[in-house]
């Protein structure tokens, strides 16, 4: 209890923290300062006390606006939706590996089908959300991002499912110990890469770039929801953009939070987000379902071919 | 205590049941779909079935409520609040009704320790099945040798739903 109580803390601690280091890279590749006034300025500005209070404020500030309700909106689903995502964003650390042997709690048997399970109601916050603003923008960008979600959700499940075949398990501490000796990231090298990509594409985290759509869309599907429903929704982005970049550490490379391995992976998405111009949506799905998902299913079927041949040759 | 919890989320999955059934809105109707798929998957997990009860959610909620979703939530479905015929529903009623009296009765039977009820078979501990056997085959063996009259009833129930649809739909 008291353990999760710590980790979930921790957790949100430090969505605040990645949110002020996405704005300074971002600021970096961009080439300006990006947020110095609030506190110190210099490299230990994350840590400055005076800016986490900022953030802090920030918070209060979410929280004390008035939750406007739209006119005729499922009103339950409407203020439900956004607690639910963050409450799922957070569960999944109740089970990620924190460090080799290290974990809150652990189901035996369990393991990724847990986070993958968890990441597949995350997509009925997001749909939730936009139909019961009743209201033409959110619902059909809810639609899309729901479209995007499960597209690329299903793309990582199949990466998954390498790495499972590779190392013979689902349990998520046992696969970091697997991975003592080498890492799995050499056996499966394409797989880094487009868990890279549908990591990126999966958490709705092209934080307001896609799902958001300005041009096309006023602002996806939580254009209705303000004040503290929106704080909601955005703790729980970036919640579920360090969980899935903590997975790619865990299941190529072996390491976990303890490591700082997740830093990587969520600093090649802010630059991601920084340096290319979006996709058209269409292109989007097509890159999926056209290009990536062929290529996966080809690799599925080769690679237990690839395996069973060198237990047979060793 | 888990046993509590078990018995209370089939009471939820049996009132989502009737929600599904009685509510208005085709997408509320769906929002207490996946409330029956949720408890169900909670049911086995309580119950030490891992693998099914993460699946139910993977397969049913992730995948199928989904599309159901998709299809619902773009098609502008007019709900027809007139009074329906009530011979067409006459048949699927009933046959529902007294599978679902059948079924209660012997749920109520066993509760109380009047008789063994739902269990035709029974297996001296479980317990050590799930170490001889994988959860696929201990789920079977409860099935198929435990509680074969509840499987009939609930075939019975789902084939009612099989031919009602046409009644149903063909009003």
């Amino acid at each position: 209890m008291i353990a999760s109580l710590i980790v979930l803390l921790g957790m949100v601690l430090s969505v605040a923290l990645t949110t002020l280091a996405e704005r300074k890279v971002m600021g970096a590749c961009q080439r300006r300062i990006g947020p110095n006034k609030v506190g110190y300025v210099g490299l230990l500005q994350p840590f400055n006390a005076s800016l986490l209070l900022n953030y802090v404020a920030d918070g209060i500030k979410l929280i004390l606006k008035e939750s406007v309700l739209p006119l005729e909106s499922s009103n339950l689903l409407f203020f439900a939706m956004p607690f639910f995502t963050f409450y799922l964003a957070l569960l999944n650390w109740l089970v990620m590996p924190l460090d080799f042997g290290v974990a809150v709690g652990e189901l035996v048997g369990g393991g990724l089908l847990v986070i993958v399970a968890i990441s597949e109601l995350g997509i009925y916050g997001v749909i939730f959300s936009g139909w019961s603003a009743n209201s033409k923008y959110p619902f059909l960008g809810a639609l899309r991002s729901t479209a995007q979600m499960i597209s690329y959700s299903v793309g990582l499940s199949l990466i998954m499912l390498t790495v499972i075949f590779t190392l013979g398990t689902i349990d998520l501490l046992e696969v970091i110990t697997a991975q003592r000796s080498v890492a799995v990231c050499f056996a499966l090298f394409p797989m880094v890469g487009l868990f890279m990509i549908s990591a990126k594409l999966n958490t709705i985290s092209l934080t307001y770039l896609l799902p958001e759509a300005e041009s096309e869309l006023v602002s996806g599907f939580m254009t209705e929801h303000g004040a503290f429903p929106f704080a909601c929704f955005f703790l729980a982005e970036y919640c579920n953009m360090i969980t899935i970049s903590t997975l790619f550490g865990v299941l190529f490379f072996g390491i976990s939070v303890a490591s700082g391995a997740h830093i990587a992976l969520l600093f090649f998405m802010i630059w991601l987000r920084a340096s290319l111009a979006r996709l058209r949506f269409d292109q989007l799905m097509s890159a999926f379902w056209s290009h990536m998902l062929p290529f996966l299913m080809g690799y599925i079927m080769f690679l237990p071919a690839f395996l069973y041949t060198f237990d047979i040759l060793s | 205590m888990i046993s509590f919890i078990w018995q209370a989320m089939g009471l939820i999955a049996l009132f989502a049941c009737m929600f599904v059934v009685s509510a208005l809105n085709p997408v509320n109707r769906l929002v207490m779909l996946i409330v029956v798929y949720l408890a169900g998957s909670f049911m086995y997990t309580i119950m030490d079935f891992y693998f099914i009860g993460l699946t139910y959610i993977i397969v049913y909620v992730g995948a199928i409520a989904i599309l159901f979703l998709f299809v619902i939530m773009m098609v502008p479905v007019h709900v027809d609040f007139s009074t329906p015929k009530t011979n067409s529903y006459v048949f699927p009623i009933m046959v529902l009704g007294i599978a679902s009296l059948a079924l209660g009765f012997l749920v109520f039977n066993s509760m109380t320790g009047l008789d063994s009820g739902l269990v035709a078979y029974f297996y001296p501990s479980w317990a050590t099945s799930y170490i001889a056997f994988s959860d696929v085959y201990t789920l079977g063996f409860m099935i198929y040798l435990a509680y074969p009259v509840s499987l009939v009833l609930i075939g019975l129930a789902l084939w009612v739903t099989l031919i009602g649809i046409i009644p149903l739909t063909s009003i």
